[in-house]
């Protein structure tokens, strides 16, 4: 039985009036891997800021290292205590070498001194080997991909000498050999004595490799589990506070043929690309990681051009040469990453939500008919329920949730006849998740053809009415949720 | 900043490359036109000419790859040149003494400006906008902006070390301006590449808030940064009034784009995190024997205002910072 | 619709009212003007209030609150504006150049109406066209506003200097002299088009697509793209309606003196930037309201008015400049959303 590496007790802490984390218990043993789940706003990066010296917490609050109280935690003395925090942007120096990167701590212990190029490359090929990684230690981060920076910044955590590693969402951009890698890294650290806690909302992924499991849920410690004492469902009812029980959806009265691709091909991400989509359908598309979806899903948005095949909309060609041509014809495309892509957060809600229907709710000499605007907004604000107070607060004043339903309801505003959802429910929690399932599922009963993207098996199989499997960029299966099982989808994509 | 071979770094390529083959464009027109342009006594003259453009343009190419623009440093020039002139005037001195106090007043108002754009988390530009107007409106009004001149005899004499002496005319010897362009660029480029703060500066500038999670202190940079700028500018100030022997209030504000310009066409990035020593060199020979070609072949000031405002313009477009929308980084410049 | 027009329901006269509890933002700003008057009557009790002293605080209005639009519109859009001097002038020159052709000179026999509309038209289309070079530039180039409009602050300002010679040039047709001196119903013509323009740029600001667009590249301009708006193509026309407007300054500037003065105007930069951040515009872009800024425009009038009668020096105006801009960030960083 190891001993008990860090201790949190009866962590509290009020930002104004609001209280964000009631009465944290949490203990890390030495050598262990110990997931930290729950979904959005439920105070994990609260904690682990905490922790890392990055906030204070309330008074009251114990933090205690290997039996001995820290009366104050700094980043200063959290470092030294050998804790490090690879937060999900992975905080890495796009302008910087990968072996500068990994060994950035020498730049401030070498003293007035810069770190010599053999001092630097000593420790980031001791940190690569660790986790048998094989890096190109000259090339500048920023030509990478974002997987090769997750094991960047892994790395460079290790070469700090960490003995407590937090890693937020570490899967969230690995291809399935780098999860299995990056796992059986973890593992490694593990006899090392290095305890490692991470967040991830992977529940499969947390099954499989943490020792211990501990839920959050507003800001509340729910409990801490044994790996062995807990399933996937019951840590997802604890996430949330609820149980869902999905149904394969049925495809009801499927309308005409409204989009519809041939043999689309685009070397090297994709090839021979065919399917048809009907009103009101709802097209899965799955595979693993790297197998070509979201590269597709930019190539149907107009944002890049194939290489050969023809796309068609209702009767007529569709061959979009710019996003803002794709949503001109009636296709929107709805990315992961909202908070780049889709949404301005300090502008107002109701500004969000027209941005892609100006022209509509304008008169010829372009001032914005406030009837108009208005009546849009609060249509949308019904329709996917979203909660807001005053529309003309900016987006983020609002929850993770309610943001994804504003960017949703952007895109809708436009009255598409496809939209390509991907990975919609990344970041999201589990009632967010939910409440986005029944608005898909409003908007195919309306018609509208959805495309959904989805690295989530369960997802795609309880909410689409066919699922395309891509690997290596080609079509390699089509499951059919309603007479096909889920196992079998799981062997098709993982073998 | 990538490791490159011994021979890849003798030979630029890229930006540099084309900077390269650009200098050389402007000296074969220039040669052409006025073959005195190649003489060694024009080279000499060119380096203590421009000098004062080498020196600031190395401080701002520090500044900018810490992710921050400031351009009050004409105005802390003439604020740190009346300070030194004042002091020498009246109590005699020496170089050592006109340095220091140039050099305290350039380092003084620069740290300032680290300050003041740290505590009101603003941009720098403004920021160094309100400064310029500060400091350039405070040394006027403190000096009732009178010209100065009467300086004491070393001053006026400078620095003379002979290299040789041809039979006709002056001896060609190394002065007072090249020597502290040579000693300042040597500075820089040891703190760019062999110090940890030089590492630090490009990762704060490559990114800001890594730096502060890494625990590099924003602050400190920040001093360093702009403090190093103070500097570049409190001995600019005096070499540019060793070599003028006059000191005006209105001399050099005003001036600030020409070494603005320099940095940024030797690939400094306004955005952070991007510049080399080797680019800075290049932009300034740019603009240096760019701006003496000019003066060389008699074309009016006006004209050359308006033919180095069209040279710049095309040059920036030619090394664009392609691919960032507006250079926008964020809290940077 | 509990939301529907709750700024149009307290609409008007009322929405000032509301202007303490709505907008803690720019109390800064009421303190200021409250100093400022407090300052002039304190200091020149006789000279500060006498009409005189409006009439010449409102002189320089004019044209320093159109160049502040013109500053204002490339601000809130995330980049700036550093030739809207050298536009204005160059505006000008261009209608001086204009007017020397004979064509011009014979329409001017026939009607010195017409004549003066054609001219101007001249000098706004120079206007826009300049700005509108320089926002392509900035958007299909790649280059940052800052280098930019440096770049082109620079250029224009050599050709103004080869144009005019560094020479004053006067003696302009008389109807230009209305342009400056006139008044239409006691107002004088030039605070008219201020006045004017001043209802415009709101409109375009608060009540138009464009404004929406200019904010949000402003803002975020990445996301702005993915949502299929034309982020170069606005950009482009954000820098030649501030084009436009440097040019309406300088036809204003112009007939105010009767004559184009090249190196006019060159501290008018610094008060455009001061203004326009005391009035809450964020130069990160994606903030901006055009009444705020008209205050921090009179306040700063006051106080240019109070220092004159002072008899301050320039250098000292300019480091209070300096001072209040520090002011302005100071009081940005407490309001910010970031």
């Amino acid at each position: 039985m190891s001993q008990t590496l860090l201790e949190l007790r009866s962590i509290n802490k009020t930002y104004g009036s609001v209280q964000v984390l009631h009465d944290i218990d949490f203990t890390l043993r030495q050598g262990e891997v110990h997931c930290l789940a729950g979904g959005n706003g439920c105070g994990k990066s609260t904690m682990i800021k905490t922790v890392s010296g990055a906030i204070q917490p309330d008074v009251g609050s114990k933090i205690m290292i290997e039996g001995k109280d820290i009366e104050s935690m700094t980043p200063a003395e959290a470092k030294a205590r050998g804790i490090r925090v690879i937060y999900q942007d992975l905080s890495l120096f796009s302008n910087l070498t990968v072996a500068e990167n990994i060994a950035i701590d020498l730049v401030l212990t070498s003293g007035l001194r810069a770190p010599s190029r053999s001092e630097i490359l000593k420790v980031a090929n001791s940190a690569a080997d660790d986790i048998q990684a094989d890096f190109d230690f000259d090339a500048l981060v920023e030509d990478l991909p974002v997987s090769s920076r997750q094991l960047i910044a892994i790395a460079r955590a290790l070469a700090a000498d960490a003995r407590i590693i937090f890693m937020d969402e570490p899967t969230a951009s690995l291809t399935d050999h780098e999860v299995r890698n990056l796992l059986s890294v973890v593992q490694n650290l593990r006899k090392d004595g290095i305890s490692v806690v991470f967040v991830s909302h992977r529940l499969k992924e947390v099954m499989t490799i943490a020792d211990r499991v501990s839920v959050m849920r507003d800001g509340r410690m729910v409990g801490c589990f044994d790996v062995g004492d807990v399933n996937e469902r019951r840590l997802a009812e604890l996430m949330t506070g609820a149980s869902f029980d999905y149904q394969p959806c049925v495809a009801d009265h499927p309308g005409e043929l409204v989009f519809e691709v041939d043999n689309l091909t685009r070397a090297p991400e994709f090839s021979g690309i065919s399917f048809k989509l009907k009103r009101g359908e709802v097209l899965g598309l799955t595979g693993r990681l790297g197998a070509g979806r979201t590269e597709l899903a930019h190539t149907l948005f107009g944002m890049t051009r194939a290489d050969s095949g023809e796309m068609r909309l209702g009767d007529k060609a569709y061959a979009p040469r710019n996003n803002r041509q794709a949503i001109e014809q009636g296709v929107c495309y709805l990315s992961e990453d909202r908070m780049v892509s889709g949404l301005v957060l300090d502008q107002s809600i109701s500004d969000n939500f027209v941005l892609s229907v100006l022209r509509r709710i304008s008169n010829g000499l372009g001032l914005v008919q406030g009837g108009d605007k208005c009546r849009v907004v609060t249509e949308l604000i019904d329709d996917l329920d979203v909660k807001v107070a005053d529309p003309d607060l900016p987006v983020l004043t609002l929850s993770g949730g309610n943001q994804q339903r504003v960017s949703l309801g952007k895109n809708i505003a436009t009255d598409p006849k496809v939209i390509i959802l991907d990975s919609p429910s990344v970041g999201v929690d589990i009632g967010a998740k939910d409440a986005i399932y029944q608005a898909i599922s409003k908007l195919s009963s309306r018609g509208m053809a959805v495309i959904l993207i989805s690295d989530e098996l369960e997802e795609v199989h309880y909410h689409a009415n066919r699922v395309l499997v891509l690997e290596n960029g080609k079509i390699v299966h089509i499951h059919t949720p309603e007479t096909d099982n889920l196992e079998g989808l799981d062997d098709v994509v993982f073998h | 900043m990538s490791s490159s071979t011994k021979l890849s770094r003798l030979l630029p390529t890229g930006h540099d490359g084309f900077l390269l083959i650009a200098v050389l464009l402007i000296i074969s027109v220039f040669a052409l036109q006025d073959l005195a342009f190649l003489s060694p006594r024009n080279g000499f003259d060119v380096f203590s000419t421009y000098s004062v453009l080498g020196i600031l343009a190395a401080g701002l190419l520090i500044v900018l790859i810490s992710g921050e623009l400031d351009i009050s440093f004409t105005a802390v020039m003439t604020a740190a040149q009346y300070a030194s002139a004042v002091y020498i005037i009246e109590n005699g001195g020496s170089w050592i003494s006109v340095f220091a106090v140039s050099i305290f007043i350039g380092v003084a108002l620069g740290m300032l400006n680290a300050l003041i754009v740290h505590y009101l988390n603003a941009s720098s530009v403004i920021v160094t906008i309100a400064t310029l107007n500060l400091y350039f409106g405070a040394t006027v009004v403190l000096s009732s902006g009178e010209w100065l001149y009467a300086f004491p005899d070393w001053f006026f004499e400078g620095v003379s070390i002979e290299l040789w002496a041809p039979e006709r005319g002056r001896a060609y010897a190394i002065n007072l301006a090249i020597l502290a362009l040579a000693g300042f660029w040597a500075l820089t480029y040891l703190l760019l590449y062999r110090s940890s703060v030089g590492r630090q500066i490009f990762a704060v500038g490559g990114n800001r808030e890594a730096a502060e999670r890494v625990g590099i202190n924003i602050l400190r940079i920040r001093l360093l940064s702009f403090g190093f700028l103070g500097l570049a500018a409190g001995v600019a100030a005096v070499v540019h009034a060793q070599l003028v022997q006059t000191v005006a209030p209105n001399a050099l504000v005003g001036t600030e784009l020409e070494v603005l310009a320099a940095v940024v066409l030797g690939g400094a990035s306004l955005t952070g995190g991007v510049g080399t020593f080797r680019g800075m060199v290049l932009g300034v020979a740019f603009i240096a024997l760019m701006s003496n070609g000019l003066v060389i072949s008699g074309v009016s000031t006006y004209s050359q205002k308006a033919l180095l405002g069209l040279v710049i313009v095309i040059a920036v477009i030619a090394t664009g910072d392609g691919g960032r929308l507006f250079g926008r980084g964020g809290r940077r410049a | 619709m509990s939301f529907q027009n709750k700024s149009e329901q307290r609409g008007g006269m009322l929405a000032w009212f509301n202007l303490r509890r709505r907008a803690p933002e720019i109390a800064h700003l009421w303190i200021l003007l409250a100093l400022g008057f407090a300052l002039g009557i304190g200091l020149t009790p006789g000279s500060f209030l006498s009409s005189g002293n409006f009439n010449s605080m409102a002189s320089q209005m004019p044209e320093l609150g159109i160049l502040t639009f013109a500053m204002m519109i490339t601000l809130m859009s995330g980049g700036i504006n550093l030739a809207t001097i050298a536009i204005a002038n160059f505006a000008a020159l261009t209608m001086a150049g204009v007017l020397q052709l004979s064509a011009v000179a014979a329409i001017f026999a026939i009607s010195p109406a017409f004549g003066a509309t054609v001219t101007v038209l001249a000098g706004l289309l120079s206007g826009l066209l300049l700005g509108g070079l320089t926002g392509a530039i900035i958007a299909y180039l790649w280059v940052s506003p800052i280098l930019a409009t440096l770049g082109a602050m620079t250029l224009i300002d050599g050709m103004n200097l080869m144009l005019s010679g560094g020479s004053v040039i006067s003696d302009f047709p008389a109807v230009f002299a209305y342009l400056g001196q006139g008044k239409i119903l006691w107002i004088p013509v030039p605070m008219t088009i201020f006045l004017v323009v001043n209802v415009l740029v709101y409109v375009l600001f608060d009540r138009t697509q464009f404004g929406i667009k200019l904010r949000f590249i402003g803002s975020n301009p990445i996301a702005t793209e993915y949502s299929g708006v034309d982020v170069q193509k606005s950009t482009m026309q954000i820098y030649a309606i501030s084009g436009l407007l440097a040019a309406v300054a300088g036809i204003v500037m112009m007939s105010r003196f009767n004559s184009v003065n090249v190196s006019y105007g060159q501290s008018y930069l610094l008060v455009t930037i001061l203004a326009a951040v005391l009035g809450g515009v964020d130069p990160f872009g994606g903030r901006g309201r055009v009444l705020r800024v008209v205050l921090a425009l009179v306040i700063l009038q006051l106080v240019s008015s109070v220092m004159n009668l002072l008899a301050l020096s320039n250098h000292i105006t300019l480091m209070i400049w300096g001072g209040l801009l520090l002011f302005g960030l100071y009081f940005l960083r407490n309001h910010s959303t970031r």
